[in-house]
């Protein structure tokens, strides 16, 4: 068996494309911590927000809009000067608000700064009507809305909601991409009919579990790979600045709401701690868990597939269902499906544990005792299905002839 | 010694082969053959391990067959089995190494297979650069690196130009002289005719027959005497005489026994006939005249 494994990860990481491709992943990673800079140099303008040039408008408007410090907007009193750009508006008032621009502006900006100005008007009135009509001071004031949560345990904070469907965009991206890394192996060693000549000298059951073994290394060593490359750019963003200017560029981006202008203070505000810690260790079980069990069936699925052709063919099925649980996770993202609904029981069943469970670890609202369990459910699934997977393989991976995804079903079933 | 006894494999309701028994003394060559679909490489799976049998027993030196012992067989199939876009000698080596050989073994195992089968400058080649005859002796290097004492040669001679057939020949008489066990399966009739010591001939799964090759030609009705003499009077009702007719002015007698046949010669001799001789059937008549008896 050693030999098979070690095979098997000399052919998948010891050949020139795999090395060309940690190269690139080194020099993606190494831009994308330094996007600021390469975006810098490029295009400075790029991450400000456009200018609003405010031309002919109400007095009021105008001073309320200038003294703004909005992230979405850059105001400047127009006087005839070239616009900035040309993401640069003009504002102006005849009978309407006009906002000229040189390409269509998105309704989402139009609606803010519709909403800016009309604030502005309700604090033009209200300066107005200062203590004049108690009841129209009441009716024009803004109005904003404050969520009071009354469950203690549900720490439910934005960054946390997002972080969540990170890791599940993430956990789900790595599913794909590690799901048929083994079966395709399989797949290839029955199409050159190298695998009659391997299972003379190994045991089909143990040609098995190399596979398991070698998905799982893969999975493991690449993981790995991108944390190593990550962790060392991320120290040296570290060294350069401490991260401010990726962060900055985070936020700007939107790709997630931080505040935070360091490395350091961005960490302490996640609240590590060892239970978190344990935590995120569950999320990466069951990350690993769920992987392992989806490349389990590949390879056994796969060992009913004769050549490339039927690979494509039967594996894509597996692609959809994995896209159903997938936007099922995204759908059901919120702290009352995940702690009553019906992500709760997701979070038990396995298959679909490693994407809910994560979930709900993040939310920070599961015990250890459901994590247990639910861990219990995976591995035994996991050792279930490669006890009665071994059996079926052996009858598959030297049968030749083509067949269809329903006539593997059916010799599944029959098996 | 080599014993199979009694082997048969269904396939759901489909028959394999049924009642298959064997002998194979070390040392000689079987060949084993049939039609497309005959059994063939049933039996040749189960012999491997690859399969298992549904009834029988497989015996080497009077035990049962030991499956850990990697090292038993040496199998050269039909199809080329080789990962084309690695090089010959990382090839082997992997094969090797499944065999459970070592490192130092292997290599020097390695260095000289390659260098007898005359593929040494190919050593650090890409298997899909090479012509199909240079990896058939790869595949075959694959078989022999590990030095079994069992050899399962399926279609030996794929690719394989006059030259190479040749040094095929030579391997081959090289593990018969080392007592190696050794089956040859191949629809190129002359080539068993010319490698083997006895056959056996499956058809849908039974075993039609099998036996030494100059026992089956002694046996055959398809032995032929042929002689200048015209004069069939002289001949037919002679013992033995199952047939005859006339070609080029010759007269050409079947016989149903070699002994009715040298008889026939015997006789031709006092007669003082200036032109006669005895012609023994090749394998493919004999397999013929079995097939359809």
């Amino acid at each position: 068996m050693n030999e098979l494994i070690h095979f098997s990860l000399k052919r998948r990481f010891g050949n020139g494309a795999q090395i060309l491709l940690n190269i690139i992943l080194i020099v993606l990673i190494g831009c994308a911590v330094f996007a600021d800079r390469i975006i810098d140099f490029i295009n400075p303008d790029m991450l400000e927000p456009p200018t609003v040039y405010l031309a002919d408008l109400d007095e009021n408007v105008k001073e309320f809009l200038l003294s703004q410090n909005s992230t979405l907007f850059h105001f400047e009193e127009w006087k005839h000067q070239k616009a900035k750009g040309t993401s640069s508006y003009i504002l102006e008032q005849q009978n309407t608000y006009t906002l000229k621009s040189q390409y269509k502006v998105e309704p989402a900006m139009k609606e803010a700064l519709t909403a800016m100005i009309a604030q502005a008007r309700q604090t033009a009135i209200l300066n107005e009507t200062q203590g004049q009509n108690e009841m129209l001071n009441a009716y024009i004031t803004p109005i904003t809305m404050k969520n009071q949560i009354t469950d203690k345990q549900t720490n439910h904070n934005e960054q946390q909601s997002n972080m969540t469907f990170m890791v599940i965009t993430g956990i789900y991206f790595m599913m794909i991409s590690f799901a048929t890394t083994v079966a395709n192996e399989v797949v290839y060693e029955k199409a050159t009919k190298t695998l009659e000549l391997i299972l003379t000298s190994v045991s089909a059951r143990t040609h098995f579990i190399s596979k398991i073994i070698v998905g799982w290394l893969v999975v493991l060593f690449q993981c790995l790979s991108i944390c190593v490359y990550t962790g060392f750019w991320l120290l040296v963003r570290n060294f350069y600045d401490q991260g401010t200017g990726l962060l900055k560029v985070i936020d700007q981006l939107h790709l997630a709401s931080i505040s935070q202008r360091t490395f350091g203070s961005f960490l302490s505000s996640l609240s590590v701690h060892g239970d978190l810690l344990v935590k995120l260790m569950f999320v990466f079980l069951f990350l690993f868990a769920g992987i392992l069990l989806i490349q389990l069936l590949m390879v056994i699925v796969s060992s009913f597939i004769s050549n490339i052709e039927e690979a494509g063919n039967i594996q894509a099925p597996f692609y959809i269902i994995m896209l159903i649980v997938y936007y099922l996770a995204i759908s059901l993202n919120t702290p009352y499906h995940l702690n009553e609904g019906i992500g709760y029981y997701f979070s038990f069943i396995p298959f679909l544990s490693m994407l809910f469970m994560p979930c709900r670890i993040l939310q920070g609202s599961v015990s250890f005792y459901e994590l247990g369990l639910s861990f219990f459910f995976a591995c035994s699934a996991f050792f279930m299905l490669a006890k009665s997977g071994s059996h079926i393989y052996q009858k598959g991976v030297l049968d030749y002839s083509s067949k269809g995804l329903l006539h593997i079903l059916r010799q599944l079933k029959n098996t | 010694m080599l014993k199979v006894e009694h082997l048969s494999k269904m396939y759901g309701n489909n028959r394999g082969i049924h009642d298959i028994s064997f002998t194979l003394k070390p040392g000689k060559i079987l060949g084993i053959l049939g039609s497309n679909g005959s059994g063939k490489t049933t039996t040749f799976r189960i012999l491997l391990g690859l399969l298992k049998q549904d009834q029988g027993m497989i015996f080497y030196e009077n035990k049962p067959i030991d499956r850990t012992n990697t090292r038993l067989f040496g199998y050269l199939p039909e199809e080329r089995s080789l990962l084309r876009d690695l090089r010959v000698h990382d090839q082997i080596f992997y094969l090797g190494r499944l065999k459970e050989m070592s490192t130092g073994e292997l290599e020097e195992q390695i260095g000289y297979w390659l260098s007898y089968l005359d593929i040494a400058k190919y050593r650090n080649r890409k298997i899909a650069e090479l012509s199909k005859g240079n990896q058939q002796k790869v595949q075959l290097a694959c078989a022999l690196v590990h030095q079994p004492d069992i050899y399962i040669f399926d279609e030996p001679l794929n690719g394989l130009d006059i030259e190479n057939v040749t040094l095929f020949q030579q391997v081959i008489r090289k593990l018969q002289k080392n007592k190696k066990c050794i089956m040859i399966s191949s629809h190129q009739y002359e080539v068993i005719e010319q490698f083997c010591d006895s056959v056996l001939y499956l058809k849908e799964g039974e075993l039609l027959f099998q036996g030494k090759i100059s026992s089956l030609k002694r046996a055959s009705s398809s032995t032929r005497v042929i002689m200048n003499d015209t004069k069939i009077d002289r001949w037919i009702d002679e013992a033995g005489v199952c047939d005859y007719f006339y070609e080029n002015g010759r007269l050409i007698l079947y016989m149903n026994t070699l002994p009715a046949a040298e008889k026939l010669i015997r006789r031709a001799m006092k007669l003082g006939l200036d032109e006669y001789a005895l012609a023994l059937p090749s394998l493919s008549e004999i397999i013929q005249e079995r097939i359809h008896e």
